[in-house]
Protein backbone atom coordinates (compact mmCIF):
# COMPACT_ATOMS: atom_id res chain seq x y z
CA UNK A 1 0.00 0.00 0.00
CA UNK A 2 1.50 3.52 -1.28
CA UNK A 3 1.58 5.36 2.11
CA UNK A 4 4.62 8.29 0.61
CA UNK A 5 1.76 10.18 -1.32
CA UNK A 6 -0.81 9.69 0.84
CA UNK A 7 -3.39 8.03 -2.34
CA UNK A 8 -3.29 4.68 -0.07
CA UNK A 9 -3.82 3.10 -3.19
CA UNK A 10 -3.33 -1.12 -1.99
CA UNK A 11 -2.05 -2.28 -5.72
CA UNK A 12 1.00 -0.07 -5.23
CA UNK A 13 3.66 -2.23 -3.41
CA UNK A 14 6.95 -0.55 -4.40
CA UNK A 15 8.30 1.36 -1.49
CA UNK A 16 11.71 -0.71 -1.61
CA UNK A 17 12.12 0.81 -5.45
CA UNK A 18 10.87 4.13 -4.00
CA UNK A 19 13.29 3.81 -1.20
CA UNK A 20 16.44 3.37 -3.67
CA UNK A 21 15.44 6.14 -6.03
CA UNK A 22 15.49 8.21 -2.95
CA UNK A 23 18.56 6.76 -1.59
CA UNK A 24 20.29 7.81 -4.75
CA UNK A 25 18.60 11.11 -4.93
CA UNK A 26 19.91 12.05 -1.37
CA UNK A 27 23.58 11.04 -2.75
CA UNK A 28 23.15 13.35 -5.51
CA UNK A 29 21.70 16.02 -3.44
CA UNK A 30 24.52 15.79 -0.70
CA UNK A 31 27.05 16.52 -3.67
CA UNK A 32 25.11 19.95 -4.85
CA UNK A 33 24.38 21.20 -0.98
CA UNK A 34 28.48 20.52 -0.89
CA UNK A 35 28.95 22.58 -4.18
CA UNK A 36 25.80 25.70 -2.74
CA UNK A 37 28.39 25.58 0.68
CA UNK A 38 31.70 25.47 -0.93
CA UNK A 39 30.47 28.89 -2.58
CA UNK A 40 28.95 30.47 0.24
CA UNK A 41 25.64 30.14 -1.61
CA UNK A 42 22.10 29.92 -0.06
CA UNK A 43 20.41 27.08 -2.14
CA UNK A 44 16.40 27.60 -1.87
CA UNK A 45 13.34 26.15 -3.08
CA UNK B 1 7.92 25.29 -4.10
CA UNK B 2 4.18 25.44 -4.79
CA UNK B 3 0.99 24.76 -6.59
CA UNK B 4 0.75 25.79 -9.97
CA UNK B 5 -0.01 29.25 -10.13
CA UNK B 6 0.63 30.50 -6.58
CA UNK B 7 2.89 33.11 -8.14
CA UNK B 8 6.38 31.59 -7.31
CA UNK B 9 8.19 33.32 -11.08
CA UNK B 10 6.46 36.18 -10.08
CA UNK B 11 7.54 36.08 -6.61
CA UNK B 12 11.20 35.60 -7.77
CA UNK B 13 10.80 38.58 -10.51
CA UNK B 14 9.93 41.15 -7.56
CA UNK B 15 12.96 39.77 -5.19
CA UNK B 16 15.89 40.31 -8.06
CA UNK B 17 13.90 44.26 -7.70
CA UNK B 18 13.50 44.09 -3.92
CA UNK B 19 17.65 42.77 -3.50
CA UNK B 20 19.45 44.53 -6.60
CA UNK B 21 22.43 44.02 -4.66
CA UNK B 22 22.36 40.34 -4.12
CA UNK B 23 23.96 37.80 -6.98
CA UNK B 24 20.73 35.60 -7.14
CA UNK B 25 20.65 32.80 -9.63
CA UNK B 26 18.05 29.90 -10.47
CA UNK B 27 16.84 26.92 -12.08
CA UNK B 28 12.90 26.71 -13.14
CA UNK B 29 11.28 23.21 -13.39
CA UNK B 30 8.30 22.52 -15.50
CA UNK B 31 6.99 19.88 -17.87
CA UNK B 32 7.43 22.07 -20.66
CA UNK B 33 8.30 25.14 -21.94
CA UNK B 34 11.24 27.72 -20.97
CA UNK B 35 8.69 30.52 -19.60
CA UNK B 36 9.59 30.83 -16.81
CA UNK B 37 13.28 30.61 -16.36
CA UNK B 38 13.15 33.41 -19.33
CA UNK B 39 11.00 35.26 -17.26
CA UNK B 40 13.56 35.40 -14.66
CA UNK B 41 16.72 36.21 -16.87
CA UNK B 42 15.16 39.30 -18.16
CA UNK B 43 14.38 40.27 -15.10
CA UNK B 44 18.57 40.01 -14.13
CA UNK B 45 18.55 36.32 -12.43
CA UNK B 46 20.98 34.01 -14.71
CA UNK B 47 18.65 31.29 -15.02
CA UNK B 48 18.28 27.64 -16.86
CA UNK B 49 15.19 25.17 -17.27
CA UNK B 50 14.97 21.91 -16.33
CA UNK B 51 11.86 20.69 -18.84
CA UNK B 52 10.77 17.12 -16.76
CA UNK B 53 8.18 16.14 -20.20
CA UNK B 54 6.02 13.91 -17.78
CA UNK B 55 7.98 14.08 -13.95
CA UNK B 56 5.93 15.92 -11.31
CA UNK B 57 9.26 17.15 -9.62
CA UNK B 58 12.78 17.98 -9.96
CA UNK B 59 15.54 15.60 -8.58
CA UNK B 60 18.85 16.28 -7.32
CA UNK B 61 20.44 15.20 -10.73
CA UNK B 62 18.49 17.37 -12.51
CA UNK B 63 19.71 20.50 -10.31
CA UNK B 64 22.97 19.29 -10.63
CA UNK B 65 22.45 19.09 -14.61
CA UNK B 66 21.63 22.78 -14.61
CA UNK B 67 24.22 24.32 -12.15
CA UNK B 68 27.41 22.92 -14.87
CA UNK B 69 25.10 24.55 -17.40
CA UNK B 70 25.03 28.24 -15.65
CA UNK B 71 27.91 30.51 -15.37
CA UNK B 72 30.56 29.64 -12.91
CA UNK B 73 30.09 33.19 -11.43
CA UNK B 74 29.08 32.39 -7.26
CA UNK B 75 25.35 33.33 -6.15
CA UNK B 76 24.60 34.71 -3.06
CA UNK B 77 20.93 32.81 -3.26
CA UNK B 78 20.29 30.20 -6.00
CA UNK B 79 16.35 29.77 -6.16
CA UNK B 80 15.84 26.11 -7.40
CA UNK B 81 11.77 27.13 -8.41
CA UNK B 82 10.06 23.42 -8.39
CA UNK B 83 7.17 21.96 -10.66
CA UNK B 84 4.32 23.40 -9.63
CA UNK B 85 3.11 20.62 -6.98
CA UNK B 86 2.19 20.27 -3.29
CA UNK B 87 3.08 16.55 -3.62
CA UNK B 88 6.69 14.99 -4.73
CA UNK B 89 8.34 18.07 -4.09
CA UNK B 90 8.56 17.69 -0.55
CA UNK B 91 10.28 14.24 -0.12
CA UNK B 92 13.05 15.31 -3.03
CA UNK B 93 16.24 16.52 -1.64
CA UNK B 94 17.73 19.12 -4.07
CA UNK B 95 20.67 19.95 -1.93
CA UNK B 96 19.05 22.91 -0.82
CA UNK B 97 19.74 25.05 2.63
CA UNK B 98 16.68 26.13 2.84
CA UNK B 99 12.87 25.26 2.05
CA UNK B 100 10.08 28.11 1.08
CA UNK B 101 6.86 27.53 0.10
CA UNK B 102 4.55 29.94 -2.07
CA UNK B 103 0.81 29.56 -0.83
CA UNK B 104 -1.48 31.99 -2.42
CA UNK B 105 -4.60 33.57 -0.93
CA UNK B 106 -6.77 32.29 -3.44
CA UNK B 107 -6.18 28.71 -2.90
CA UNK B 108 -8.33 27.57 0.00
CA UNK B 109 -7.15 28.36 3.84
CA UNK B 110 -6.90 24.63 4.41
CA UNK B 111 -4.09 23.91 1.82
CA UNK B 112 -1.76 23.01 4.60
CA UNK B 113 -3.97 20.55 6.50
CA UNK B 114 -4.54 19.04 3.03
CA UNK B 115 -0.67 18.71 1.82
CA UNK B 116 1.04 18.39 5.28
CA UNK B 117 3.74 16.96 4.01
CA UNK B 118 5.33 20.11 1.97
CA UNK B 119 3.97 22.46 5.05
CA UNK B 120 6.17 20.34 7.54
CA UNK B 121 9.14 20.16 5.42
CA UNK B 122 8.75 24.00 4.66
CA UNK B 123 11.23 26.75 6.83
CA UNK B 124 9.06 29.72 5.33
CA UNK B 125 5.68 29.72 3.94
CA UNK B 126 5.24 33.00 1.73
CA UNK B 127 1.49 33.82 1.07
CA UNK B 128 1.09 35.53 -1.89
CA UNK B 129 -0.79 37.68 -3.91
CA UNK B 130 -2.11 39.31 -0.53
CA UNK B 131 -3.01 42.34 -2.41
CA UNK B 132 -6.16 40.59 -3.73
CA UNK B 133 -7.02 40.51 -0.19
CA UNK B 134 -9.35 43.25 0.00
CA UNK B 135 -11.46 41.55 -3.17
CA UNK B 136 -11.69 38.02 -1.19
CA UNK B 137 -14.02 38.88 2.00
CA UNK B 138 -14.23 35.34 2.72
CA UNK B 139 -10.70 34.53 2.83
CA UNK B 140 -8.60 34.99 6.44
CA UNK B 141 -5.09 35.03 6.46
CA UNK B 142 -5.24 34.41 10.34
CA UNK B 143 -7.18 31.02 9.38
CA UNK B 144 -4.59 30.17 7.06
CA UNK B 145 -2.43 30.64 9.53
CA UNK B 146 -3.91 28.12 11.89
CA UNK B 147 -3.68 25.70 9.58
CA UNK B 148 -0.36 26.11 9.03
CA UNK B 149 0.17 26.06 13.16
CA UNK B 150 -1.52 22.71 12.95
CA UNK B 151 1.24 20.90 10.74
CA UNK B 152 3.87 22.36 10.58
CA UNK B 153 6.86 22.50 13.57
CA UNK B 154 8.20 25.80 13.08
CA UNK B 155 4.91 27.56 11.22
CA UNK B 156 6.19 31.06 10.04
CA UNK B 157 4.41 32.68 7.47
CA UNK B 158 4.93 36.28 5.83
CA UNK B 159 2.61 37.85 3.78
CA UNK B 160 3.98 39.16 0.27
CA UNK B 161 2.81 40.86 -2.75
CA UNK B 162 4.77 40.84 -6.00
CA UNK B 163 2.73 42.98 -7.75
CA UNK B 164 2.63 46.02 -4.72
CA UNK B 165 6.15 44.78 -3.55
CA UNK B 166 4.01 44.34 0.53
CA UNK B 167 6.30 41.85 2.44
CA UNK B 168 9.13 41.88 0.00
CA UNK B 169 11.51 43.47 2.63
CA UNK B 170 10.58 40.97 5.35
CA UNK B 171 11.67 38.49 2.79
CA UNK B 172 14.24 40.02 1.53
CA UNK B 173 15.65 40.31 5.32
CA UNK B 174 15.13 36.39 5.84
CA UNK B 175 17.04 35.33 2.80
CA UNK B 176 20.00 37.28 4.26
CA UNK B 177 19.59 35.88 7.61
CA UNK B 178 19.38 32.52 6.27
CA UNK B 179 22.92 33.22 4.50
CA UNK B 180 24.66 34.78 6.95
CA UNK B 181 23.65 31.26 9.64
CA UNK B 182 24.84 29.44 6.71
CA UNK B 183 28.18 30.99 6.76
CA UNK B 184 28.32 31.11 10.49
CA UNK B 185 27.23 27.20 10.63
CA UNK B 186 29.97 26.56 7.87
CA UNK B 187 32.69 28.73 9.49
CA UNK B 188 32.10 26.33 13.05
CA UNK B 189 32.80 23.38 11.31
CA UNK B 190 35.39 24.36 9.18
CA UNK B 191 37.08 25.31 12.76
CA UNK B 192 36.06 21.72 14.15
CA UNK B 193 37.87 20.14 11.48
Amino acid sequence: MCDVCGCGDPQIVSVDVHERILAANDRTAAHDRAHFEAEGTLAST
Amino acid sequence: MGSPGSGKTALLEATRRAAPDLRLGAVSGDLATDHDARRLAAAGTPSRTVTTGSACHLDAAMVHHALHDLPAAAFDVFFIENVGNLVCPAIYDLGQGASVVALSVTEGEDKPQKYPPMFRAADLVLLTKVDLLPHLPGVDPGRIRAALAAVAPRPRMLMVSAATGEGLDAWVAWLRERRAELARLLCVAAVRN
